[in-house]
């Protein structure tokens, strides 16, 4: 037998350096790399279910009135609503950025990707203040009809989300300028993982509040 | 991707402008166009293009069953 018809011995895969692996996510096939710890991730789909079933719920009471809620959905502030989805998005992005960062063994530059997060969380939630007191000093409350109900309640409790979710960019924020006490990455992506998800439920709530 | 998900998100509320009684399958559009933007930002934002399959299973099965819902009930209301 010549060595040209011998079987093919792949080489093994090439070792990559401690700190790339430390600091890179694994492309398993199987297995995968999950963005943070499993918990988190039980947590973001459990309420991602409790935000559908709400959804789903103020879907069927729209199809079942859709004339009044048509009609009270021209009250809403359609140019906030925009602003807001836009300021959530470059949010998520900011995160994204921050993450990265953080992963190439850059903290401390990083940081400032969470500040700048946050910032624009803080534009949210003072939107929000502006709108609620807008509507409420037109005699818009929850009490008035079944749409604004609605409205306060989906709005409301997404708005809560975005409270918790500040807070964590703050403790991401300050840890990671401090370099000497970075998160570890698994922190760093539950907690960015949350904000996202305050995104993604406001990239439903905005069309299906504001728009259709 | 910032700049695609605002993209989308104009072109979602031009669709839906002036057209909110009228037309059940712009809403309907709006609403599959949100879908898409989530999807997107699950897989580059949250890094799930990384993760296992059931966690991408399950990410994706919300997309389809949610705003599946959601439109449904926008074409039969």
């Amino acid at each position: 037998m010549t060595p040209e018809s011998a079987p093919v011995s792949c080489a093994p895969p090439v070792e990559r350096p401690a700190l790339t692996r430390a600091i890179a996510p694994r492309r398993h096939a199987r297995s995968g790399h999950v963005p943070g710890e499993a918990g988190v991730w039980l947590l973001i789909l459990g309420d991602m279910t409790i935000f559908g079933v709400f959804f789903a719920v103020y879907s069927h009471a729209r199809a079942a009135d859709r004339d009044l809620f048509t009609q009270a959905q021209q009250e809403l502030s359609f140019g906030i609503g925009l602003i807001n989805t836009v300021l959530l998005l470059m949010s998520s992005w900011f995160v994204a950025l921050a993450v990265k960062s953080v992963r190439r063994g850059s903290p401390v530059p990083g940081s400032r990707y969470f500040l700048f997060a946050l910032l624009c969380g803080l534009g949210f939630l003072v939107n929000k203040v502006i709108e609620y007191s807008e509507k409420l000093s037109a005699g818009l409350t929850p009490m008035t009809n079944d749409f604004l109900m609605y409205f306060y309640v989906l709005t409301g409790i997404h708005a809560t989300h975005v409270i918790i979710g500040m807070s964590i960019l703050l403790y991401l924020w300050r840890r990671t300028r401090a370099a000497v006490r970075t998160p570890s990455m698994p922190v760093i992506e539950g907690g960015a993982s949350y904000w996202h998800l305050v995104d993604v439920l406001w990239i439903v709530l905005f069309p299906l509040l504001y728009l259709v | 991707m910032f700049v695609v998900l605002v993209v989308l998100t104009v072109a979602s509320s031009w669709l839906a402008e002036g057209r909110l009684d009228t037309d059940r399958w712009a809403g309907a559009l709006v609403i599959a166009i949100a879908a898409v933007k989530i999807r997107l930002v699950g897989r580059h934002f949250m890094e799930l293009r990384d993760a296992p399959f059931a966690l991408r299973l399950a990410f994706d099965t919300w997309i389809v069953a949610v705003l599946g819902l959601i439109v449904g009930f926008t074409l039969i209301g």
